[in-house]
């Protein structure tokens, strides 16, 4: 399948490789199909989120263990159930960034709604995390410096 | 939607397996328990609201992988 993207033009996708979340993500719950970008392009820090049926919607992601080594996603008994995760599979977090237009540099990553996907099945949903723990609004730039200090 | 009113210390059921307490009522306040499988989520209502609104705000980035990496680049 060939989709059109926001940042790399015309790419071809394998249908095994498109990301389906059943219920949409949170305000957008008409979008179910997306697939992830790395095209590094001078850093491979970010993922890409590409919907595969609107071009411009386009999400930037980031493992969160990249700026928080010890993020903890306790993964509960409704996630495993929507991912039909089973003993054996991989799942994989992303969480979401935001990059304000007139300041890029105070770009922030929701660590409280991370995206979770089966690699087994390439389902996926966004879950939030109902404690307290996390931000909706974690300081990327920060996080990376604090992580590159301790490791 | 029902309505239901209820004292501290009382429960409504939902079902067989979702149970819900008033646990506490203190002014406008107040605690709810609830007993629910661990398969169904349970989430305050403004959680989901934060959700979308930081999903729309993350959906207008404007700025292109090149840019990105080179603010990245630039911090380091």
């Amino acid at each position: 399948m060939i989709i059109d993207t926001k940042n790399f033009g015309l790419i071809e996708v394998i249908d095994e490789k498109v990301l389906k979340f059943p219920s949409g993500i949170y305000g957008f719950e008409d979008c179910h199909d997306f697939v992830l970008l790395n095209q590094s392009e001078g850093s491979d820090l970010f993922v890409w989120m590409q919907s595969t049926k609107y071009k411009d919607l386009c999400f930037v992601t980031i493992s969160p263990f990249k700026i928080m080594a010890d993020y903890d996603v306790s993964i509960g008994e409704d996630v495993k159930k929507t991912l039909d995760a089973q003993e054996d599979d991989t799942l994989e977090v992303l969480c979401i960034v935001t990059i304000p237009g007139d300041d890029p540099a105070k770009m922030t990553v929701n660590m409280k709604s991370p995206l979770i996907m089966n690699t087994r099945n390439q389902i996926a949903m966004q879950d939030i995390i109902e404690s307290d723990k996390y931000s909706f609004r974690y300081p990327l730039l920060d996080g990376l410096k604090k992580q590159q200090k301790d490791t | 939607m029902l309505v239901i009113t209820r004292q501290k210390g009382q429960v409504i059921h939902i079902g067989d397996d979702i149970e819900i307490m008033v646990v506490d009522v203190d002014g406008d306040r107040v605690r709810i328990g609830i007993n629910a499988p661990r398969s169904i989520p349970v989430l305050r209502a403004e959680l989901i609201e934060a959700t979308k609104d930081a999903n729309k705000a993350a959906a207008s980035t404007a700025v292109s992988p090149v840019e990105l990496a080179a603010l990245i680049n630039k911090s380091k």
